[in-house]
C-alpha cells in the first residue's frame, strides 16, 4: 500500500506543484493589472469579429506579440514601438498570442494597415493585393448573388479574382473581423504603473 | 524508522511474493483475454481516427502549396482542418490507442485479471462520443481557441473527461487488484497518467482565465499532454516491449525512477518555453527555460537505461516489428526531448520561434515517438489478443518503411524549412516575403512525405483489417526484416 | 497577494510532505530494496531462458550463466508472431 501511496501522492504533488507556480501564483499577481487608459475595450462588432478570428483559425498563422528587442529584431521590422506587456491583453479572453509567424504579427496590423478596403479584399482574396501571400482567402465571409439589392455593399475585385458572373456582397462578418483586425493598434507608451514595472520583460 | 508494514506477520504470510514465482505462459495468456473487449475497441476506434486525422492532415499540408484549394466552404479553411488533425491525432489516434496499451498492460504487470473492463469500454465510447462531437463543432467554427484545448468545453470536454476517468478507474482498480508486491516501472507511468492528465485537462479547459495568464494556462496545459500523458504512457509500453522481446531485464531498475520522477518534477514546469520572449512575466518564462534544462537528467536517465538494455542485440530487430519500432521511438524520444531542450535556449529560440521548425519538433515527438511506439505496441499485443499472427510480413515492412521514410523526410524538410525561414524573419533587412518564399519549397517537400505517410497508414490500417477481419493463415517462415544485414551486430558465430 | 502568503507555505508543505514521508516508510521497510527482481518480474516462467536467434555465443554463454540451461521457445514467436 505505501508503495501505491508515494506513487498517487508524488504524482499528485509534483503536477500541482508546477500547476501552483505556473496558474495559482501568476493568476494572483496579475489580478491587480489595470488596462492602459489608451486601450480601448473592444465594443460588440469588435468582438463578433474576434470571434470570428478565432472560429477561423487565424492564430494557426498569426501571432499578436512583439517581442523583447534585446534578442529579437520584432521592433525593427515594424512590428511595433515597443515590446507588448501583460497590459496590453486584459481584455484578452481567450488569448491569442499565437505561436506561428507563417504569417505577419497582428499586433499593431490597425496601425500598419489601417485601410478597410484593403482588409476586405485581402480577406476574400489575398493575391489579389499579394501575389505572394499562401494565406488562404475567405470567400465564405461574403456572399455571392447575381445582383446586388438595395443597400447591399458591393466588394469591388480585380478582374482574375472577380467571380465570372454576379456580385461579391460584404457581409456583417467580414465587416466584423476587419474592424476587429483594425482595431489592433498598440502603440501608445508602456503603462509604467509600479506593479508592471515588475513584470515587463 | 519502525514501520507497521514489516510488523504483520498476517500480512506478509497471506501474500505470496509473485516477484518470485515467474507467471506461466497460459497464465499471461488469460490476462491478455481478460481485456480482449477494450483492447480491441480502442485499437480498432484509434485506426478509425487515425484514417481521419491522416486526411486532415494531408489536406492542411496542401493548402500551403495551393492556398486557394478548397477555400469555399468554412468547414474547409485551413484554420479549422488543423486544429482537427491536431485534435484528432491527440486524443483520437494516440489516446485511444493509448487507453488500449495501459489496458492491456495493467493485468500484466499486477498478475491480475483487468478490473471494470466494461466500464472502460463504456468509457472508451464516452471518450470517443465528446471528440466527434468536439471536432463536428471545431469544424463548425465552435472551438475554445486555445491551442490543443480547441475542443468545445461545454459539450465536448465532460464526455473527455467522465470517458478517461472510467477508464483510469478500471487501470486504477486493476492496480489495486495486483498480486505483486512490486511495482514494475510500467505500472508507475500508466497509472499516474490518468490523474495527471484529468487534472491538467481540467485545469486548462477552466473558463475563467483572461489576457496572459490564459496564454500561461494554454501552454502549461499543452506541453504538459505531451509531457505526462502521450509521453509517460509510451515510456511504460516502450519499458516492457524492450526488455521484453530482448529477454534481458532493464538495464537499471533505479535509473527508471529517476526517469520518472525527475519527468514529473521538471517536465510539468516546460510550459513556458512556448512563450520566450512573450508578454509573460519573465520570472515564469526563466523557470521555463530552466526546468527545460532540467530535462537531462530524466531524458538522459532514460536514454542510457533503453539503451544499454538493447545495446550488443540490435540484431533482435530483425526479427520483429514491435521491437524495429520500439527502440526508433525510444531514440526519437531522445532526440526529440534533447531538441525540445536546445530549442528552449533563448539563442536557439529566437531563431526557430514561430516558425515550421516547431511542426518538425512535435512531429518527431508526436510521430517519431508516440506513434510508432503504438505501432510496435499494436504489432505486439494485437496477435496476442486475436491469437492470430499478422497475416503477411510484406505489408509490415511496407508500412514501417513507408512511414519511418515519409516521417523522416518530413523532419527533415520541416526543420530545415523552419530555420531558414527563421533566419529570414530575424534578418533586419529582409522583407516578410522572404521567410514565406524560403520556406516554400520545404513545404511542398512536407506535403510529398505526408503522402508516403499517408500511403503507410493505409497499408497499416488494410493490414490491421486482414488481422482482424479475415482468417487468412500467414505462411511466413521469417520475420519481416529477416533478410535485412545486421549492420549494428557483431557476426553470430554458429 | 496569495503570492506573498503564510497560506502558500502551508499548502505546498501539505501537499508535498506526505509522499515524502511514505517515501521513506517504503525505503525503511526494504519495500524498494528488490530492485532486481522487479526488472524480472515482466517475464514469464523459463522465458529467460529461451534461446534467441539473434545472441551471439558470448551473449547465449551469459544467459546460461545466469538463468540456466537454454530452451527453445516453445511457441516460436519470433518466427510465427511477428
Amino acid at each position: 500500500m505505501t508503495r501505491i501511496l508515494v506513487l498517487i501522492m508524488g504524482a499528485m504533488a509534483t503536477v500541482i506543484f508546477a500547476l501552483v507556480i505556473l496558474v495559482i501564483l501568476p493568476n494572483s499577481m496579475l489580478s491587480d493589472l489595470k488596462a492602459p487608459p489608451q486601450l480601448k475595450q473592444p465594443g460588440q462588432q469588435e468582438l463578433l469579429g474576434r470571434q470570428l478570428y478565432i472560429s477561423n483559425g487565424c492564430i494557426y498563422c498569426h501571432t499578436q506579440q512583439v517581442r523583447d528587442p534585446v534578442f529579437t529584431t520584432d521592433i525593427h521590422k515594424g512590428l511595433g514601438n515597443r515590446p507588448s506587456v501583460p497590459a496590453d491583453y486584459v481584455y484578452d479572453a481567450p488569448h491569442l498570442l499565437g505561436t506561428m509567424r507563417t504569417g505577419p504579427d497582428l499586433f499593431n496590423v490597425g496601425t500598419r494597415l489601417p485601410d478597410r478596403n484593403w482588409h476586405l479584399l485581402h480577406l476574400y482574396q489575398p493575391r489579389a493585393l499579394v501575389p505572394w501571400s499562401i494565406m488562404p482567402g475567405f470567400p465564405f465571409l461574403f456572399e455571392h448573388k447575381p445582383t446586388a439589392e438595395a443597400g447591399d455593399k458591393v466588394l469591388d475585385i480585380p478582374k482574375p479574382y472577380a467571380p465570372s458572373e454576379g456580385v461579391v456582397i460584404i457581409s456583417k462578418e467580414a465587416e466584423a473581423l476587419v474592424a476587429y483586425l483594425i482595431s489592433l493598434q498598440h502603440n501608445y507608451p508602456a503603462p509604467d504603473s509600479d506593479a508592471l514595472e515588475e513584470v515587463q520583460p | 524508522m519502525s514501520t507497521p508494514v514489516t510488523s504483520n506477520p498476517a500480512q506478509e504470510e497471506s501474500t505470496v511474493d509473485h516477484s518470485k514465482i515467474k507467471v506461466s505462459p497460459e497464465e499471461m495468456e488469460a490476462y491478455d483475454q481478460s481485456g480482449r473487449k477494450p483492447v480491441l475497441l480502442g485499437f480498432f476506434i484509434a485506426v478509425v481516427w487515425l484514417l481521419i486525422g491522416t486526411v486532415l492532415g494531408d489536406l492542411s499540408s496542401f493548402k500551403f502549396d495551393r492556398p486557394d484549394l478548397l477555400t469555399e466552404q468554412a468547414y474547409l479553411t485551413f484554420g479549422r482542418i488543423r486544429p482537427a488533425h491536431l485534435n484528432v491525432m491527440v486524443y483520437g489516434w494516440a489516446s485511444t490507442a493509448m487507453f488500449s496499451v495501459s489496458l492491456w498492460l495493467m493485468p500484466r504487470l499486477c498478475r491480475t485479471p483487468l478490473r471494470w473492463g466494461n466500464l472502460a469500454v463504456i468509457g472508451i465510447l464516452v471518450w470517443t462520443v465528446g471528440l466527434g462531437v468536439g471536432i463536428a463543432l471545431l469544424l463548425a467554427g465552435h472551438g475554445d481557441g486555445l491551442e490543443w484545448l480547441e475542443l468545445d468545453r461545454q459539450w465536448a470536454d465532460p464526455l473527455l473527461v467522465i470517458g478517461a476517468a472510467m477508464v483510469g478507474a478500471s487501470v486504477w482498480k486493476t492496480l489495486a487488484a495486483r498480486n505483486v508486491h512490486h511495482l514494475y516501472v510500467s505500472i508507475w507511468y500508466v497509472a499516474a497518467s490518468y490523474p495527471w492528465f484529468l487534472i491538467i485537462f481540467l485545469a486548462g479547459n477552466m473558463p475563467f482565465y483572461k489576457g496572459v495568464e490564459s496564454a500561461a494556462v494554454n501552454w502549461f496545459y499543452a506541453h504538459n499532454a505531451l509531457g505526462l500523458w502521450l509521453t509517460t504512457i509510451n515510456l511504460g509500453l516502450i519499458y516492457y516491449l524492450l526488455p521484453k522481446i530482448i529477454g534481458r531485464p532493464i538495464y537499471s531498475y533505479w535509473l527508471s525512477l529517476v526517469g520518472f520522477w525527475g519527468l514529473a518534477l521538471f517536465y510539468a514546469l516546460n510550459g513556458m518555453h512556448h512563450l520566450i520572449g512573450g508578454p509573460l512575466p519573465s520570472w515564469m518564462i526563466a523557470t521555463s527555460i530552466t526546468a527545460s534544462i532540467m530535462m537531462i537528467v530524466p531524458v538522459v536517465a532514460v536514454g542510457i537505461n533503453q539503451h544499454m538494455t538493447v545495446v550488443g542485440r540490435f540484431g533482435a530487430m530483425r526479427y520483429s516489428p514491435a521491437l524495429t519500432l520500439a527502440v526508433i521511438a525510444a531514440m526519437s524520444y531522445t532526440a526529440v526531448s534533447l531538441q525540445g531542450i536546445l530549442t528552449a535556449l533563448v539563442s536557439v529560440n529566437r531563431i526557430t520561434h514561430f516558425t515550421h521548425w516547431t511542426i518538425a519538433h512535435s512531429h518527431l515527438g508526436l510521430y517519431m515517438f508516440v506513434t510508432l511506439s503504438l505501432f510496435g505496441g499494436m504489432y505486439y499485443i494485437l496477435p496476442r489478443v486475436l491469437k492470430k499472427e499478422w497475416p503477411s510480413r510484406r505489408l509490415v515492412r511496407a508500412h514501417i518503411l513507408l512511414v519511418g521514410g515519409g516521417m523522416v523526410l518530413y523532419i527533415v524538410a520541416l526543420g530545415i524549412g523552419g530555420v531558414l525561414q527563421g533566419l529570414s524573419l530575424l534578418a533586419p533587412g529582409e522583407g516578410f516575403e522572404a521567410s514565406v518564399s524560403s520556406a516554400k519549397p520545404w513545404l511542398l517537400l512536407r506535403s510529398v512525405s505526408a503522402v508516403i505517410i499517408s500511403a503507410g497508414h493505409l497499408v497499416f490500417a488494410y493490414h490491421a483489417y486482414l488481422l482482424a477481419f479475415t482468417s487468412r493463415n500467414s505462411l511466413t517462415r521469417h520475420p519481416p526484416f529477416y533478410e535485412l544485414k545486421p549492420v549494428l551486430v557483431k557476426k553470430r558465430v554458429p | 497577494m496569495f503570492a506573498n502568503s503564510f497560506v502558500l507555505i502551508v499548502l505546498t508543505l501539505v501537499i508535498g510532505l506526505p509522499p515524502l514521508v511514505f517515501l521513506f516508510i517504503a525505503l525503511a521497510a526494504g519495500q524498494l530494496d528488490d530492485a532486481g527482481s522487479t526488472a524480472e518480474s515482466i517475464f514469464e516462467a523459463g522465458e529467460l531462458r529461451y534461446s534467441r536467434p539473434w545472441e551471439t555465443q558470448k551473449q547465449s554463454q551469459e544467459r546460461v550463466q545466469h538463468y540456466g540451461s537454454l530452451v527453445s521457445n516453445p511457441r516460436w514467436e519470433w518466427e510465427r508472431w511477428l
